[in-house]
């Protein structure tokens, strides 16, 4: 029992999905309401699948809203134009968005640090005008309105109509929680270890004989489908898809999430990060119109003093004392440890 | 007859813009080359300078407000420094994430001091209206912008390649533990080369106001180009930056011909057709950034 | 040992020159590694080792020159695939994998482990044949116990070692070590010379190293390197009465490089 635990769902993500579970009783409690809760769990399958290359593979993204409002414009486009529905357009969304995110891959797959996050940078603003530019199919400005959330369920057996926002919740949480499991087998799967070691030693894991680069393109084009998937889930929650979520704003979002949750540090870091975020937002805005400033200069704060993030912190006090020395010279300069990875 | 006045004045336009847009990626790139910091609040900046001269024009003139806003907007840039420093060494995204919150904010303080509603700048007086050179009627605003773009570039030009200082920023650039060996002040350094692109960047601002209206999203727009011109010239090449910058430039300008609203996504195309020729930059080395 | 010279050495190298700027690091390098024999490449400091073996991993291209591996051409393949052809390196700085365990660290490297690079669903540690043979090798390199330690909290000789140990479960046919003893004493030093000297009669091996009494004990061939020029080379007995490699290591020898 214990290692089918740890193989698909350790306790701490168990307990994530019953607070989830009960979290539309509760928040009323807590003057936040049920929308709230499916907007954290869509961010948060969409910050779980991009800390798969920041927080496990240490390539820094800064175009993925890009690939999310994608997803949702994709579905939107299908929903309109191809097919109707409800999970193929999911399902087109979610391509949609990994092709053009394994299209971008290609020109940053062998590069690293500022210079993959410059060229990510670029390319998610090239989508962003796209957005802007091609507005007979996108809507421009407007958005792409008219998305419907379709029935969901099993056609002669029962229907469930997904238009109440308690429904659509349960829909949200069923999916989020199967996309957690899976980006968790992900992470403990050989693929997991590798860009795991590519994050620690890019030159070991090739002298390893591991072609980094082809690793490089496959996680980041994988981060691009779960954002996709969740741009989709989104443009269904908001009934169109829209450009602000494409902006390089939002994009620097996704990362500030998953760097204050802890996502270097630990798996449940992006979910963390994302609740903190939505909720202070939420907070900051009814204090003043002006909540930007007070969320530019907490980020400023964070990165200046919190920079592990919050599940970081239990990471500084779980050091144990290095062994002792069985008779060497100390070691030289140069082979200092790496900050911490994800468990 | 019009089509060749259209396509050369396209084709000027392009060039102005161009040599704008080289001003803006030098002052970012001299950042990131010096630093190795992403300098997100770069286009906030370059609205701060903007914004600065509207308020000072109405009481020094334009050209006292052209001189003295970049210097306030370097003053911010001097300041940020002090917190981006607490960021070096450790993994380049802290300082990327930092000037990224630094330019939320600023934009933020923006709208709080001046306001969402776009304000329309107009040339100064002595340079408002088009000159004639033959058929040709031109903008005499764009030439001053253009004169100004290259004394800037020259400017620049002359004290990286002809003063010691300029000498310490680009070794500082390449190698900054030997920069450190040699008993150099290297956080010194590190602040002047920050403020020396924030003031670029500012008085780009204050230069390009009246040719784009002044609104508190135009940072971001104007920084984008300024990546493109980085990457496509090559990260730590001066001419690179030149270069990259009147590629960027023409190519907007022609397509604005061919294709007015696609201009933009021109400079993707003009994006990845480089790097698949050369994957770093026209100019660039292989550098530290690339590891 | 004529007979063993009469086979086709393992690795070859011809012409190999490399210079950086217009300091010229490697010059007209000619060298030979017999199969399953301990090579070791040594020289004073500057003399391009790690240079050498930096273009033999394929981290870095030569100027000139050219690599074979039995009898295959590698001079331009790079370090992954030269890995995957056998050649495995363990780091002259320590390259380990810092938080990792030393399970995990050992275990990445195994080629049952890396032929399952892309599979996205199978816990990394129920891919059995990876586990045994990363056992095997933390036992070879002395570290058993100690698997669930993080790299970063070893001592410096068992990271040492480690080094080692991530390279040898490449399960390679050519081990090339880059000053493996480097500032290691008592114990791990030990370790390593019995490891170094059972493996031999399996795999072949070259080491670049600067500790004469490891060298002179344990190779079976001697090449001295000096400014960029192999001048000599031979078994430890003769390399040790050579009077030029003497005088190159006392400083007196001035080397003129041909043009």
């Amino acid at each position: 029992m214990r290692s089918f635990l740890a193989e698909w769902t350790p306790l701490p993500m168990l307990g994530m999905f019953a607070l989830f579970l009960v979290l539309p009783a509760v928040l009323p409690w807590i003057g936040g309401y049920t929308y709230l809760g499916t907007e954290v769990m869509i961010w948060a399958i969409f910050a779980l699948g991009y800390n798969l290359l920041l927080g496990h593979t240490g390539l820094p993204g800064f175009g993925h809203g890009a690939f999310f409002g994608l997803g949702g414009y994709f579905l939107g486009m299908s929903q309109k134009w191809v097919t109707g529905g409800l999970w193929l357009p999911l399902l087109i969304g979610t391509l949609g968005a990994a092709i053009c995110g394994a299209a971008v891959a290609l020109f940053v797959a062998r590069k690293r640090g500022i210079y993959f996050a410059l060229l990510t940078i670029a390319f998610g603003t090239m989508f962003w005008f796209a957005v802007f530019i091609l507005d007979t199919w996108t809507g421009g400005e407007d958005g792409l309105t008219g998305i419907k959330r379709l029935a969901v369920g099993i056609p002669g057996l029962f229907q469930v109509p997904l238009q109440d926002n308690l429904a659509f919740y349960y829909f949200v949480y069923a999916l989020f929680v199967v996309l957690t499991v899976v980006i968790y087998r992900i992470v403990r799967s050989p693929f997991g270890q590798v860009i795991q070691a590519i994050k620690q030693s890019e030159s070991r894991a090739s002298a390893l004989g591991y072609d980094t680069a082809r690793y490089k393109w496959a996680v980041f084009t994988l981060s691009c489908a779960f954002a996709g998937f969740a741009g989709g889930l989104y443009s269904l929650a908001r009934f169109g898809a829209f450009p602000e979520p494409m902006s390089l704003h939002q994009s620097g979002n996704v990362v500030l999430m998953c760097l204050v949750g802890g996502g270097f540090a630990s798996f449940y870091g992006p979910v963390l990060g994302v609740a903190v975020f939505l909720v202070l937002r939420d907070l900051f805005s009814t204090l003043t119109d002006h909540w930007m400033l007070l969320y530019g200069l907490l980020f400023m704060a964070i990165i200046l003093f919190l920079p592990e993030g919050i599940l970081g912190l239990t990471q500084r006090k779980r050091r144990p004392a290095p062994s002792r020395d069985t008779g060497a010279t100390p070691p030289p300069r140069g082979e200092i440890a790496a900050p911490g990875g994800p468990r | 007859m019009p089509l060749v006045t259209e396509l050369i004045t396209q084709l000027l336009n392009g060039l102005v813009l161009g040599l704008l847009y080289a001003v803006i990626a030098l002052g970012f790139m001299l950042i990131l080359g010096t630093m190795e910091v992403i300098n997100f609040a770069h286009g906030a900046l370059f609205a701060l300078g903007g914004y600065f001269a509207l308020a000072l024009q109405p009481h020094v003139g334009w050209w006292a407000a052209l001189a003295l806003a970049p210097v306030g907007v370097g003053l911010v840039g001097l300041l940020m420094e002090f917190g981006v420093r607490r960021t070096y060494g450790r993994d380049p995204l802290f300082g990327l994430l930092f000037t990224f919150g630094a330019a939320l904010a600023l934009e933020e303080l923006i709208r709080i001091v001046w306001g969402s509603r776009g304000y329309t700048i107009s040339a100064p007086a002595f340079v408002a209206g088009p000159f004639q050179a033959g058929f040709l009627f031109y903008s005499k605003y764009r030439v001053l912008v253009a004169v100004l773009a290259l004394l800037l570039l020259g400017a620049v030009w002359w004290f990286l390649e002809r003063t010691p200082y300029g000498a310490i920023v680009k070794a500082g650039a390449h190698d900054s533990e030997m920069v450190r060996a040699l008993g150099i002040d290297l956080a010194r350094v590190r602040n002047l080369v920050f403020a020396l692109g924030t003031f670029m960047a500012g008085i780009a601002g204050v230069i390009a106001a009246p040719m784009w209206s002044l609104k508190p999203t135009i940072g971001a727009e104007a920084v984008m180009p300024a990546f493109i011109v980085v990457v496509i010239g090559g990260i730590g090449s001066f001419w690179g930056a030149i270069l990259g910058g009147l590629m960027v430039g023409l190519a907007s300008g022609l397509s604005n011909l061919v294709v007015p609203r696609g201009s933009i996504l021109v400079m993707y195309l003009l994006l990845a057709v480089v790097l698949l020729w050369r994957p770093r930059g026209l100019m660039g080395q292989k550098s530290m950034l690339e590891l | 040992m004529s007979a063993s010279e009469a086979t086709a050495p393992v690795l070859e190298v011809r012409g190999l020159r490399k210079a950086f700027g217009g300091h010229v690091v490697l010059d007209n390098v000619n060298l030979q590694f017999q199969a399953r024999r301990v090579s070791a490449l040594i020289g004073p400091n500057g003399a391009g080792k790690t240079t050498c073996f930096n273009l033999l991993t394929g981290v870095l291209a030569p100027d000139r020159g050219e690599i074979r591996y039995r009898g295959q051409d590698i001079t331009h393949l790079s370090p992954d695939r030269r890995a995957r052809l056998g050649m495995c390196r363990s780091f002259q700085i320590l390259n380990l994998f810092n938080d990792y365990t030393v399970l995990q660290n050992v275990r990445v490297a195994v080629p049952a482990m890396r032929q399952r690079g892309f599979n996205l669903w199978t816990p990394a540690g129920a891919v059995r044949e990876a586990e045994d043979k990363a056992a095997a090798v933390i036992r070879l390199i002395d570290l058993a116990g100690r698997e669930n330690v993080e790299a970063k909290y070893l001592s410096y000789g068992q990271r040492r070692l480690l080094e080692i140990g991530v390279a040898l479960a490449g399960e390679p046919d050519l081990l090339l070590m880059d000053e493996p003893t480097s500032g290691l004493g008592g114990r791990p030093l030990e370790t390593l010379r019995e490891l170094v000297q059972r493996l031999s009669e399996t795999l072949t091996i070259v080491v670049i190293e600067h500790d004469m009494s490891f060298v002179l004990s344990l190779s079976h061939h001697i090449s001295v390197l000096h400014q960029g020029v192999v001048i000599a080379g031979g078994p430890p007995a003769a390399i040790r009465e050579n009077a030029e490699v003497r005088e190159c290591y006392l400083g007196t020898l001035k080397y003129t490089r041909r043009a």
